[in-house]
């Protein structure tokens, strides 16, 4: 896991969107690969590649290879120039898209997902997210863990009951509805009587001062901050140069 | 005096009962739609159901709750499910717009209305999401309309022209799958829920409380 001082969150949430900035004007295979290689290395420092590796497979893979048949050997060519059919120009763009996603989605998971709660409180405060927001921010990561069990059960009750005989898709299709009326229901119901008691005990308040407290905390490094914002800009720099 | 007092308790009172609204529905938004994709997953079916629970929120509270479920489960999403569902959290506040937009003049109250509130949901879908499919995507986003796409482009047309093609062509099946599986569930809800809700948001048009 991380062990050197974190930045400040303002720091972190700026050099994130310079990031963000970089990637999307980046041209440049050769630059976005670099960087996609740099912050493999922090996320696997993070102890974070193996959620980066499902997003990969999940989601970049398919994309990757969507936009290779069809920028490569469809089109044979990239959006801005058609003039003459090229398959290598479509590669080439389909290539720098891919690695844009992968870039996107993992500085994301480097910069936000390896927060445990009480920092993520302490930077949505810092982003001036307050009051009913940030409850209903802190409150939805809690329960995710709890509800994504539940709907694994519910599956896994409908399965045991014997309601889903078979694996046709007309079966499953038939489950969805009755599973997200139970998921729904006793989550509306669990939501007001949470709401309640929140209200009643001042929960936002408490996550409001908490949020404050947090910001004055000490355990942020400046120097982090400064190192992450240099990096992001050096980043954008580079991106807006089109090297190499 | 006592009357003042009257009011501004009267009024406290429905500030913290919307207060209560909001933090008990906005979260259940959130997990419902994160939750119905992961449920989909489980059952492994060929739908992309990802704005029910905006649809709901966007009912039974009101735009400003619906916006905030939309975006916030796009935004959280990114953190627990797909890094890249952030990109797409404008999408979701324009369907919370367009939800309650719908849902203040009653199309939640009948099947045909909830089915054409469907279909010109899929057609705001498709045109607001189809800039980001196109500037960060490159126009393919991996799921199987991607085919339509390929034909579109390989037929000549520019990318977003494709893009919002695929999206118009797709998107209202899906979303009015979505839409009448709001309306059987706000159906669905128990007396007692309902009356909860007969103070905020729509739902007092659309459906009998």
């Amino acid at each position: 896991m991380w062990t050197s001082p974190p930045p400040p969150p303002i720091f972190r949430g700026l050099a994130t969107l310079l990031a963000f900035f970089g990637i999307v004007i980046a041209h440049s295979v050769i630059l976005l690969g670099a960087a996609l290689l740099g912050v493999l290395v922090t996320l696997s420092v993070q102890g974070r590649l193996r959620a980066f590796a499902r997003f990969a497979g999940a989601v970049i893979l398919p994309v990757g290879l969507g936009l290779m048949i069809i920028w490569g050997l469809v089109r044979q060519g990239t959006p801005d120039d058609m003039a003459e059919p090229s398959i290598r120009a479509g590669v080439l763009y389909a290539t720098i898209v891919t690695l844009r996603l992968a870039l996107l989605g993992a500085v994301f998971q480097a910069a936000f997902l390896a927060l445990p709660t009480p920092k993520l409180v302490n930077l949505l405060h810092s982003f001036r997210i307050r009051g009913r927001g940030l409850a209903v921010i802190v409150s939805t990561l809690n329960l995710w863990p709890d509800f994504r069990r539940h709907v694994e059960n519910i599956v896994a009750a409908r399965c045991a009951r014997g309601l889903m005989p078979d694996r046709r898709l007309i079966t499953r299709l038939r489950q969805l509805p009755l599973a997200v009326r139970t998921l729904f229901i006793s989550a509306l119901g669990q939501g007001l009587e949470r709401a309640d008691s929140w209200e009643a005990s001042g929960l936002i308040e408490r996550l409001n001062t908490l949020g404050a407290r947090a910001n004055g905390a000490s355990d942020c490094s400046p120097i982090a901050g400064a190192a992450w914002l240099a990096m992001a800009a050096l980043w954008v720099i580079a991106a807006t140069s089109g090297w190499p | 005096m006592n009357s003042n007092n009257t009011r501004e308790s009267e009024s406290g009172n429905a500030t913290s009962r919307k207060r209560i609204l909001f933090l008990a529905v906005v979260p259940v938004g959130i997990l419902v739609n994160l939750g119905i994709g992961t449920l989909v997953h489980f059952l492994k079916l060929p739908l992309f159901v990802d704005a029910v629970g905006t649809i709901l929120v966007t009912i039974l509270v009101g735009i400003p709750a619906g916006i905030a479920a939309g975006v916030l489960s796009f935004l959280l999403g990114g953190l627990l499910v797909n890094p890249v569902m952030p990109y797409f959290s404008g999408t979701q506040a324009a369907i919370a717009i367009f939800v309650g937009i719908m849902a203040r003049q009653g199309f939640f109250k009948s099947i045909p209305r909830t089915i054409l509130t469907g279909i010109l949901l899929g057609l705001v879908a498709a045109v607001v999401s189809a800039p980001v499919i196109v500037t960060l995507f490159g126009g393919i986003t991996g799921s199987g309309s991607g085919v339509i796409t390929a034909f579109l482009l390989a037929s000549g047309k520019s990318v977003l022209k494709s893009v919002i093609l695929t999206g118009v062509s797709c998107e209202p099946v899906d979303k009015t799958v979505q839409c009448l599986f709001a309306f059987w569930l706000l159906r669905s809800l128990p007396r007692n829920l309902k009356a909860r809700f007969a103070a905020g948001g729509y739902i007092r048009r659309n459906v009998d409380t």
